[in-house]
């Protein structure tokens, strides 16, 4: 390049590595590509926004296979699947997410009649036996949901996209509440079924230790605001890592500590009849929908932050 | 001046954004070595960054470099953490201010096994006018004299890369004179400096460029450089500008005047440092070939380390700890003082007796010490961030695991020392001496503490990368102990039994290693993780 060019080649040249990320504004000017550039960010999008980048970098590719992918970008290497497979599932996964309000929205009054009126009265327990049905269902999301977080977590210190550390992030607030109503309803039940609020049993206490974990996670997650986004996520995965690795050996340390001393109260076998066995599946499978739904709302409402945190930062930039 | 085709640093557009400001703008650049490059720019223009990007001790978001060059041959860098040795000189002094000038030397000399330490530190030290003061405590330094043992250490590794931010500020000019004939004595390590001296940095660097709001100017792009024409690149085709043509791009770039004259005054100086540039010395050159010869190919990621250097390093880091321990006695005088404390308090609360002694006190001997612990750990961290060592320690080519188990070692110590001062103290207020198979408490006593140790460190390690350390270090690491503290609890309470259940005991004890286990593994695959940045 000769030297009376280098002088100036400062935009340029940024423009340049901008426009392998969004070729369509090859023309423009460096202020309306700013613009146009950062929604397509694939660091800062989400779900939906995700998609939004991978379904781009695939049209670029079918239209023009003069563009090679950027080298660090990690979505265009990730799809290896054909582009028609690709948007046929996308689709799928679009129009279930667009229903499923609707479809819990049938779900929960057909699980409450269910529980209510068609399971069929405990012989010893009483109606509060009814609590079982909700209890279980939320323990599972709830340990469920800690799963996720642990998988997120790991997924994020691998690929370091933000959308894991948001996953984890809003799967740890549902699953927190998911197990404390599963805490609370057990105290309901134990009461007039064992006389007591609380027993050392290994899976009460293991539900235990988990909640405290994750209100742990959660503390962290919300003391880190104030630091560095990129560290925020980091830290915060880590403590989700070791969170869950210590989860078997709670309930491992736990059932031993409780075998050594008298345990004050059995559960018995599963007698359930084929009716509770049914509303049971039936209510896991609703608390599972209504995670799900949950789980979507909490990100795009995380997303949400972020984008008008960008917006803001935008409007200030120009002013 | 000839400088030479190998690029010791070769970075393609580096950008770093932080709250949607690009900090660092697709800045691309490679340095060679024996080239010294001069960073220029306003305040906020982003030098400190490019610098600490450069060094590595902070991530890109987009872009990559890299040390060394590619296509084959040897390679000085370390083999096993791949990196070269950098000298780094930022706005921390990176010193240990508990430690002497001599052994905060000696522990940074160390940790790049540097040949012939003593020696180096003796006359480098005489040179800056150091050598009296050279066995007090660096808190007891004054700012230009702490910043003179800085550029000691820095210089003290024969670095291949030198990266200095604002080296001259805080130095008298006898000091600037010590700087600068250093970088002549190692003009075979490539060099980037930043000033705000434009007089100074201009006639000292062969090369510069001006940075402003994260870009930078007038050094050719990563793109131009052909790598068959590299040769031999001629400075004058670089620094080409008249000087009235720099002020003129400085100003416009920046928006800061800068009067030419300036520069043309100090002509005579520059004249000068580049005749003794290209009368470098034949050792000289040879040594810089030496240097380059030994170059492979080795891309940034950290390689496994081979055994007995990590051991080595191990050893380095935790002798450093224990000295830090042994001029201040701070966390070995607290965690001590704070037990038996604890352990008064406790008897005092609890009547001791001989009836209640299955049931309180093997909890109350755990949590005396585990409180205690909880005392410490943040302290433990915290000590390497004063001044910013820790950024230092992690320039050296060690592998970060070395860095997180060093520090649980030495926690282990600390416990260990504890249990052993403590566990009598409260066998006596308690009236609780083990009734039977005491010869195994000592070994339940050392696994608990390993597990407390290594737990703690990592989530210590985690905690005081954060503001809120003290807060959050307990609530982190109490849930995540319940397990330990637990079995801990259940295994002392078995030698209170006139009769050993000896399965209980194996249980336990088998139980707590498997729990040293999962936590050590955690802590060697997160650590490289955890002290990113």
């Amino acid at each position: 390049m000769p030297k009376n060019q280098s002088s100036n080649n400062g935009p340029e040249d940024s423009q340049k590595s901008h426009n392998r990320h969004n070729k369509h504004n090859k023309q423009n000017s460096q202020e309306s590509h700013k613009e146009q550039a950062n929604p397509t960010d694939p660091n800062k999008s989400s779900n939906q926004d995700k998609e939004n980048v991978r379904d781009k970098h695939a049209e670029n590719e079918q239209q023009d296979k003069q563009v090679k992918p950027e080298k660090n970008d990690k979505h265009v290497n990730m799809n290896k699947q054909s582009p028609q497979l690709k948007m046929k599932k996308k689709k799928l996964i679009e129009i279930f997410q667009k229903y499923n309000p609707y479809i819990l929205a049938g779900l929960i009054p057909l699980s409450l009649i269910a529980v209510f009126v068609y399971a069929p009265q405990e012989r010893v327990m009483g109606n509060v036996q009814r609590i079982f049905y909700y209890h279980v269902g939320s323990a599972w999301v709830g340990f469920f949901a800690f799963f996720i977080v642990f998988a997120a977590s790991i997924q994020y210190l691998r690929t370091e996209d933000k959308y894991w550390s948001m996953l984890a992030r809003a799967s740890a607030e549902i699953g927190v509440i998911f197990t404390t109503f599963v805490l609370l309803s057990g105290m309901l039940w134990a009461r007039p079924t064992w006389n007591t609020w609380w027993t050392w049993d290994p899976r009460l206490t293991t539900s235990l230790v988990l909640w405290l974990m994750y209100l742990a996670y959660l503390f962290l997650s919300q003391t880190l605001k104030g630091e560095e986004k990129s560290s925020q996520s980091r830290l915060a995965a880590i403590f989700g890592i070791i969170a869950f690795v210590n989860v078997p050996l709670v309930f491992m340390s736990i059932r031993w500590w409780r075998t050594i001393h008298p345990v004050v109260i059995e559960i018995g076998g599963t007698g359930l009849s084929p009716r509770m066995i049914q509303v049971l599946i039936f209510s896991l499978i609703t608390i599972s929908l209504l995670y799900y739904q949950l789980l979507l709302m909490r990100l795009k409402q995380l997303n949400n932050e972020i984008r008008v945190k960008q917006l803001v930062n935008r409007l200030r930039r120009r002013r | 001046m000839v400088i030479s085709k190998k690029p010791v640093i070769s970075a393609k557009n580096l950008s770093l954004i932080r709250s949607g400001f690009k900090i660092i703008d697709d800045v691309s650049l490679k340095l060679y070595a024996g080239e010294r490059l001069a960073l220029f720019g306003p305040n906020g223009a982003g030098k400190t960054t490019l610098l600490r990007l450069l060094a590595g001790l902070q991530e890109t978001d987009r872009g990559e470099f890299k040390y060394g060059y590619q296509d084959g041959g040897n390679n000085n860098l370390d083999k096993d953490s791949g990196k070269p040795r950098i000298g780094f000189l930022g706005h921390d002094i990176y010193l240990y201010n508990d430690l002497t000038g001599r052994e905060n030397l000696n522990f940074f000399g160390d940790l790049y096994n540097a040949p012939g330490l003593q020696g180096r530190i003796e006359r480098l030290t005489e040179r800056a006018g150091l050598s009296l003061e050279l066995d007090e405590k660096v808190r007891t330094y004054s700012r230009g004299m702490q910043q003179k043992l800085a550029i000691c250490r820095c210089f003290l590794i024969k670095p291949e890369i030198l990266l200095l931010d604002e080296p001259f500020t805080g130095l008298d000019s006898q000091a600037s004179k010590f700087l600068i004939e250093l970088l002549d004595d190692n003009s075979s390590a490539a060099v980037i400096f930043s000033s705000h001296d434009i007089e100074l940095g201009y006639h000292l660097a062969s090369s510069w460029v001006i940075i402003c709001r994260g870009r930078i100017l007038d050094r050719k792009q990563e793109d131009d450089y052909d790598s068959s024409q590299i040769d031999q690149i001629s400075r004058d085709s670089q620094n080409s500008w008249s000087s009235r043509e720099f002020s003129r791009h400085y100003q416009k770039l920046t928006g800061q005047k800068l009067d030419a004259h300036q520069l043309d005054g100090k002509n005579r100086g520059s004249a000068d440092y580049n005749n003794k540039i290209t009368e470098k010395s034949p050792e000289n050159k040879k040594e810089g070939e030496k240097n380059q010869k030994k170059m492979p190919k080795t891309s940034r990621p950290i390689s496994r380390m081979s055994g007995l250097k990590f051991a080595r390093a191990l050893l380095v880091l935790v002798k450093k700890d224990l000295l830090l321990e042994f001029n201040t006695g701070q966390l070995s005088g607290t965690v001590l003082l704070f037990a038996l404390i604890g352990g008064t308090i406790f008897s005092m609360s609890f009547l001791p007796g001989q009836d209640n002694v299955q049931t309180l006190f093997p909890g109350i001997y755990w949590f005396t010490q585990i409180f205690a612990a909880l005392l410490i750990l943040n302290r433990s961290f915290l000590r390497d961030t004063e001044n910013s060592c820790q950024e230092a320690i992690l320039l050296a080519p060690i592998l970060r695991e070395t860095f997180l188990s060093a520090r649980i070692i030495f926690n282990y110590l600390i416990f260990l020392f504890l249990a052993v001062i403590i566990s009598p103290v409260l066998f006596i207020l308690f009236e609780a001496f083990p009734v039977s198979g005491a010869p195994w408490f000592p070994l339940l006593v050392l696994l608990v503490n390993l597990g407390l140790a290594a737990n703690g460190s990592l989530l210590a390690a985690l905690a005081t990368s954060t503001r809120f350390s003290d807060l959050l270090l307990p609530v982190l690491l109490l849930p995540v102990l319940i397990p330990l503290v637990l079995a801990a609890v259940e295994g002392t309470r078995l030698f209170y039994y006139p009769e050993l259940d000896q399965a209980s005991l194996y249980f336990w004890l088998l139980f707590i290693i498997l729990y040293d286990a999962v936590c050590l593994l955690i802590n060697f695959i997160l650590a490289p993780y955890l002290l990113k940045e």
